[in-house]
């Protein structure tokens, strides 16, 4: 397959996604455009084809199935400023499927050339699938977007998938986004966008989580003989017997 | 650790304020009495679209005369604008002004009208800039190869031009309606081997542009032929009874014989487009 046919193969596929997007969804946040809240603070750095950026996803509390992220980005080829802040809610326990629901706005600075301000909700939708070291997230987003020197107030529409890896306390993510800007009085336009990411999943230990004390511990309840459970007997520790040194062995590579 | 903090700091205000978007004074000679530069333009609040420019120039790729008429041209599908670079320079070369706005991957489909924003860019230049005073407002034309004729209907069903050239296509069925009340004087190139844009589809996308309007179908050319290669059509075992050169004579010719007809007298430019070798021309 020559350069170009692959170049044309690839720009197809893009093509089709964009056009295969064309539903009610939206541009919000990157880093909550996950199936699962992560129990940890995950502070999380992008690069892609139209932006490169920062921001933390922070759960409420340990164990917290809601919580709030920032993300900042400087879209390169615009030369554009965008500040997200958004809010997640996990649907559910963590399990093989996931889903989760964001809300929050999103305000952006244009500061060269035709200075504009520009600020608008968003929300999206999110189904996280996989396990603890893989998953792919599904999602659908929307929002508004009105700036200062626009006369119609914009409709961002987005389709997104992301595959990520977390390993330790490393995660690495892949995700593509794409859609549409939909402007009444004008014709649409389509968007799109690709980028990795690495998160880093160590922050609460200096940035500590609250650990959320547990109800019955917090109000102390009357135990009936005819709730109380006999205990279970006191598990026996062997003791600890003096180990064999263990032996090295090498093994031919 | 505070140098460090206002290092980071410069740096980041030089990367969001330091790099304007692109206005040149002066361009690059492509060949003898043409220059070419890239503007960029803020479109929807937070793009920027590029636009390559074609205009008359000194050997010093300053822009000379001045008022001259322009043509927005769009390209094609997945075909790069700097494949239309050769009529650019022609038309250039000819006393217009050529303006080649470029699209996210080189579909224009999906933002149908960074054409616009092209014409702004030549009505209302950045100050400064080689197109200041370059372009009358009132002789802009516009036009597209393939797909990019498509959306070169929609531009021109906008508003703001005086002339529509398509280029292997043919209108988009949604404007099918619109065009019974678009007024302006319009051309229709064809090629009589075109194997991507059947001519069945580009004559019956023809009866749909209103008078004045000339259709011409050019013997053997291609549709890859519009642009600076044919090898697509080579690759596709579609044949071109016609050199490149050749093909490319014609089809600037057909062009520039219909704008100079417009701009003298608002006509189609029959007589030029039947001096064309090998052009079937049918005017109504």
């Amino acid at each position: 397959m020559s350069f170009g046919t692959r170049a044309r193969v690839w720009r197809t596929v893009a093509a089709a996604l964009l056009l295969g997007s064309g539903g009610a969804r939206a541009e919000a946040a990157w880093l909550t455009a996950r199936g699962r809240l992560l129990p940890q603070t995950r502070l999380e750095a992008w690069g892609g084809v139209r932006s490169v950026g920062v921001g933390l996803v922070r759960p409420d509390h340990s164990g917290a199935r809601a919580g709030w992220a920032v993300e900042t980005l400087y879209a390169f080829p615009d030369r554009t400023l965008e500040l997200r802040g958004s809010r997640q809610w996990q649907f559910s326990k963590t399990r093989t499927a996931t889903g989760s629901a964001t809300l929050g706005v999103s305000s952006f600075i244009v500061p060269v050339n035709a200075f504009d301000l520009g600020i608008g909700p968003h929300a999206g939708l999110n189904l996280g699938i996989g396990g603890g070291v893989f998953t792919v997230d599904f999602g659908l987003q929307t929002g508004v977007e009105v700036f200062l020197r626009q006369d119609a107030p914009r409709f961002p529409q987005r389709a997104l998938i992301g595959f990520n890896f977390q390993v330790g306390q490393v995660s690495v993510s892949a995700m593509a986004r794409a859609g549409f800007d939909l402007i009444p009085g004008h014709y649409f336009v389509g968007r799109g966008e690709f980028m990795l990411s690495v998160g880093w999943l160590d922050l609460d230990r200096y940035w500590k989580l609250r650990v959320e004390e547990p109800a019955s511990a917090v109000a102390p309840t009357t135990v009936t003989p005819e709730t109380q459970t006999p205990e279970a007997p006191p598990t026996q520790v062997p003791e600890q017997t003096p180990q064999p040194p263990t032996t090295t062995t090498t093994v031919p590579r | 650790m505070r140098s460090v903090a206002r290092s980071f700091s410069l740096l980041s205000a030089l990367a969001v304020t330091g790099c304007g978007l692109a206005a040149p004074s002066s361009g690059e000679v492509v060949s003898d009495g043409v220059g070419t530069a890239i503007f960029e333009v803020r479109a929807r609040s937070t793009d920027v679209v590029s636009v390559q420019v074609f205009y008359p120039s000194d050997d010093s790729g300053r822009a000379v005369g001045g008022r001259h008429p322009a043509f927005v041209f769009v390209q094609g599908g997945f075909v790069g604008v700097d494949r239309y670079e050769w009529l650019g320079e022609r038309l250039a070369r000819a006393g217009y002004v050529v303006a080649l706005p470029r699209h996210v991957l080189d579909l224009a489909f999906f933002a149908v009208e960074n054409g616009e924003e092209a014409r702004q860019l030549l009505v209302a230049p950045p100050a400064g800039s080689l197109l200041v005073e370059q372009v009358d407002e009132a002789r802009i034309a516009v036009g597209g190869h393939s797909l990019g004729g498509v959306v070169a209907t929609k531009l021109a069903l906008l508003g703001g031009y005086q002339a529509l050239v398509l280029e292997a296509s043919y209108p988009d069925s949604a404007d099918v309606k619109a065009l019974a009340g678009f007024s302006q004087p319009s051309l229709s190139l064809a090629g009589g081997n075109d194997c991507s844009a059947p001519l069945e589809k580009v004559q019956s996308g023809w009866n749909h542009l209103p008078t004045p309007t000339a259709l011409s179908v050019m013997a053997g050319v291609t549709h890859y032929q519009f642009t600076d290669s044919d090898r697509e059509d080579v690759q596709r075992g579609c044949a071109s009874g016609v050199s490149l050169e050749e093909a490319h004579e014609r089809i600037a010719a057909s062009v520039q014989g219909f704008l100079d007809a417009v701009n003298a007298d608002a006509g189609v430019g029959e007589g030029a487009l039947r001096a064309v070798p090998g052009a079937e021309v049918t005017v109504r």
